[in-house]
């Protein structure tokens, strides 16, 4: 929902009168001490997605935005959905604000990739078997998140700790749930939705197994994640150089686009 | 009639067989196990058996439940007794859509549902979302696409089908939301749209697009669900030199419309498709398009092998009133004036019900159902429209039925337990006006316009039709504001279930149509209803607003 969402306001909001601003040169560093006060309450330190806003940092629709764009939706706000005008910052420090959340979303700096993309798309299919989860344009599996636009917007040091530290990862879906059911049946997945009374956790085999609460003895969300912890081991620091630039390079490329054309 | 235990282990398989026996197909149930118990609940793994399975059991793996098109559902726990039990298990919110046009499809306990370009998998029990597949709406549209409605999907094996506004087929897996893959297939008219919910037939996923009062040139297109590489493409509008081009002088076939906006029925043992297409293009003006207009207002019979046309028949020939025929071609087997026969029934825009034999697209029969019918004076004996000589002007004609049609795409249903044939109907005028304008891309093609007379009020009705007596027997008049697009569905246990025309979704019995049971949905309902069952416990769901509900027994 939030990626359409915000999309939305954007659209809206560039829709009002008096916009858009002159772009002005922001300054990082100013932006960063900003962002900690007036947004990092709602979107998160990181710009990620917090309680009372959706991620700024990550969502395509929010990233392709121009800088007048994005400046003209801090200074007017978007009436109707909570987000406060920060007109009273004035155009430089929200021109700052701007700038810094450039950084959070990993445009601030070219990143500079030492790995093969070739070589990492082999491992990414082949010998890593990254691709036994995760789906890359509509190629590999399911259980884990589709990585066609991860790494587009991430510097090389996250997608390296992703890979090599996927218990860093505070998403809950990310760490192993395990249920005992009062028949006594075992289950251990991929949390996939959970309220007080009830919850779905999916197996590798793709299944669904969906309960209510009453019907289970034991819900355990573990801190355990799913991915498996050793590709520090597994692979040499070269061979995840390669995976991390193939992710970032085919990340980077236009948004998800048609595959395959059926006519003409 | 029977109540069964929601407490019982087996009671899905029980459920069947109850519903099995009711239905006289017992002897097919001894030979096949039932299918509840191949596909574990959680498990998605649509086969061709399942999609053949008629008339539908716990899942509704498709837009109308099954093949036929008459949204008839063997679930029978909930009875005319205690339908008055129902109440409201959960809510679904879509923050995405204007309006939910879907119908859902349940498949092992998991709903499949679309709000735009969005697909959710939501537990059917709890309606919480297990997976969002969020793809943005397509900027630049025009009219109908501008909407960005959306029916519902199309499920087979582990993946899942939609149309996107802008007329792509994604195939998404059922298991994540993952997209596997994005194919465009309407280009060189950016006037197209989709609508429709796509439907499954072997290993092709058949699709249509809307457009046809912008002047797009109408097709039906087969694609394979596994590679998405188009198999077949049939058009709508015969190109110069083919039959039936007589109608398109010049270039006006490329803008005649006769588009496929809805899921289109299938006959397995004369393996032929039955799609419904919509008004010609432009609408109003039939000056440069002379003749009947083929293939508009049309049910087409195709080869879902090859897309070849085996037959067609024309509803309203030289359409001047926006009346699509694609209301759901109900396939019904019985026996009609002593003879056991296979027919098509419609339920027509134009005001009037049909009977064809869906074998031959012979014409059997054709009453009026709408009272204010003026364009036509009745159906000649090959079911070609006798025309009043009324039609739009350029200083603006009452016709009737309006140009929202005495019924629409909202569903009929048909019931093998009383055999009458259920649909909600719209009595109104418009006052229809014409003026000749060329075609632009990136603008609607009507040709003017139609609009609603202040001083007469619209009016809905549900109509009950005995096929076997060729007789209505009964018309229940619905109060409301008459901007209602709900659609109606039966049981085997003697329901009718509809969205009424006052924001109600009622349960009546489906012989008397007396009331049963009323829940107030707050918001209009523009969709059709579906029922289901998980772990031996029936649902009834339907989408009000950007809303849908979930109703059960305690």
């Amino acid at each position: 929902m939030k990626p359409y969402f915000f999309a939305l306001l954007a659209v809206l909001a560039t829709g009002l009168p008096g916009v858009p601003l002159a772009a002005q040169q922001g300054d990082t560093a100013s932006g960063q001490a900003l962002f900690a006060t007036n947004c990092a309450a709602c979107h998160g330190s990181d710009g990620r997605g917090g309680e009372r806003a959706p991620s700024i940092a990550t969502v395509r629709n929010v990233i392709a935005r121009s800088d007048a764009e994005l400046a003209a939706t801090v200074k007017n706000g978007l009436s109707g959905v909570g987000m406060p005008s920060f007109s009273f910052l004035g155009d430089q420090k929200i021109a700052d604000l701007v700038a810094y959340l450039r950084v959070l979303q990993g445009k601030g700096a070219p990143v500079k990739l030492t790995g093969s993309p070739e070589a990492g798309r082999e491992l990414f299919y082949g010998k890593a078997a990254c691709a036994k989860c995760h789906m890359i344009r509509g190629e590999g599996g399911f259980f884990g998140a589709d990585l066609t636009t991860y790494g587009g917007n991430l510097s090389t040091d996250a997608v390296r700790t992703a890979i090599v530290d996927p218990a860093a990862n505070p998403d809950r879906a990310s760490k192993v749930v395990e249920l005992q059911a009062l028949s006594g049946e075992r289950i251990s997945g991929r949390l996939r939705s959970e309220d007080n009374f009830n919850i779905a956790v999916q197996t590798g085999d793709g299944r669904f197994h969906m309960y209510s609460k009453a019907k289970l003895a034991d819900v355990k969300h573990t801190s355990r994640p799913i991915m498996p912890a050793d590709y520090g081991s597994k692979l040499s620091s070269k061979e995840i150089d390669d995976l991390v630039s193939f992710l970032i390079t085919t990340g980077s490329a236009s948004p998800q686009a048609a595959t395959r054309r059926g006519h003409n | 009639m029977m109540r069964i235990s929601t407490t019982h282990r087996c009671c899905a398989l029980h459920l069947t067989i109850v519903a099995a026996l009711l239905s006289g197909a017992a002897v097919l149930i001894a030979q096949r196990p039932a299918p509840a118990a191949s596909q574990p609940t959680g498990e998605i793994n649509v086969t061709q058996r399942d999609l053949l399975s008629k008339p539908v059991r716990g899942d509704w793996p498709s837009y109308n439940g099954d093949y036929t098109g008459r949204r008839y559902s063997s679930l029978t726990q909930v009875t005319p007794q205690n339908a008055h039990q129902l109440r409201a298990q959960w809510v679904f919110h879509s923050r995405n859509a204007g309006i939910l046009q879907a119908t859902p499809v349940v498949v092992a306990g998991v709903m499949f549902v679309t709000g735009s370009n969005d697909a959710y998998a939501l537990d059917a029990v709890t309606g919480k979302t297990l997976w969002h597949h969020a793809h943005p709406i397509t900027q630049g549209l025009i009219d109908d696409a501008s909407g960005h409605i959306n029916r519902g999907v199309a499920v087979l094996g582990n993946r899942v089908y939609m149309e996107t506004d802008n007329a792509h087929l994604l195939c998404l897996d059922a298991r994540s939301g993952n997209l596997i893959w994005d194919v465009p297939y309407a280009f060189d008219n950016k006037n197209y749209g989709a609508t429709s919910a796509p439907l499954i037939i072997k290993d092709k996923v058949i699709v249509g697009t809307s457009g046809g009062d912008d002047g797009v040139r109408g097709f039906v297109a087969a694609f394979d669900a596994q590679t998405g590489k188009e198999a077949w493409r049939f058009w709508t509008i015969p190109a110069p030199g083919e039959p039936g081009s007589e109608s398109w002088p010049g270039d006006a076939y490329l803008h005649g419309g006769g588009t496929t906006w809805m899921p289109g029925t299938y006959d397995p043992e004369l393996n032929t498709i039955y799609w419904g297409t919509s008004n010609p293009s432009p609408d109003f003006d039939g000056s440069v398009r002379p003749g009947d207009d083929l293939y508009t207002d049309c049910v087409l019979a195709l080869d879902p092998d090859t897309g070849k046309l085996k037959w067609h028949f024309q509803f309203t020939p030289h359409d001047l009133s926006d009346y699509d025929a694609t209301e759901t071609p109900v396939l019904i087997d019985t026996v009609y004036k002593g003879t056991p026969r296979k027919l098509l029934m419609q339920a027509n825009r134009n005001g009037f019900l049909y009977v064809l034999d869906r074998a031959t697209g012979e014409f059997l029969d054709a009453k009026p159902f709408a009272q204010k019918l003026n364009w036509a004076k009745g159906i000649d004996a090959k079911g070609r429209p006798i025309r009043t000589g009324i039609v739009p002007t350029a200083e603006g004609t009452r016709i009737c039925p309006s140009y929202a049609g005495a019924t629409n795409w909202y569903s009929p249903s048909y019931s093998e337990l009383t055999h009458l044939f259920y649909f909600m109907t719209l009595e109104d005028c418009s006052i229809f006006s014409t003026k000749p304008q060329e075609f632009q891309e990136g603008k609607a093609y009507y040709s003017t316009g139609a609009r609603h007379r202040p001083e007469e009020d619209a009016k809905k009705y549900l109509l009950a039709y005995d096929l076997r007596k060729g007789e209505f027997v009964w018309r229940q008049p619905q109060v409301g504001d008459s901007h209602s697009f709900a659609g109606v569905m039966s049981t085997a246990s003697g329901l009718v279930a509809f969205g009424d025309d006052a924001q109600m979704f009622e349960i009546i019995d489906a012989r008397t149509g007396k009331p049963l049971w009323h829940f107030n949905t707050g918001q209009a309902m523009h969709s059709s209803p579906m029922s289901y069952a998980v772990n031996g416990k029936q649902y009834f769901a339907v989408a009000a607003g950007n809303d849908l509900f979930a109703f059960a027994l305690p």
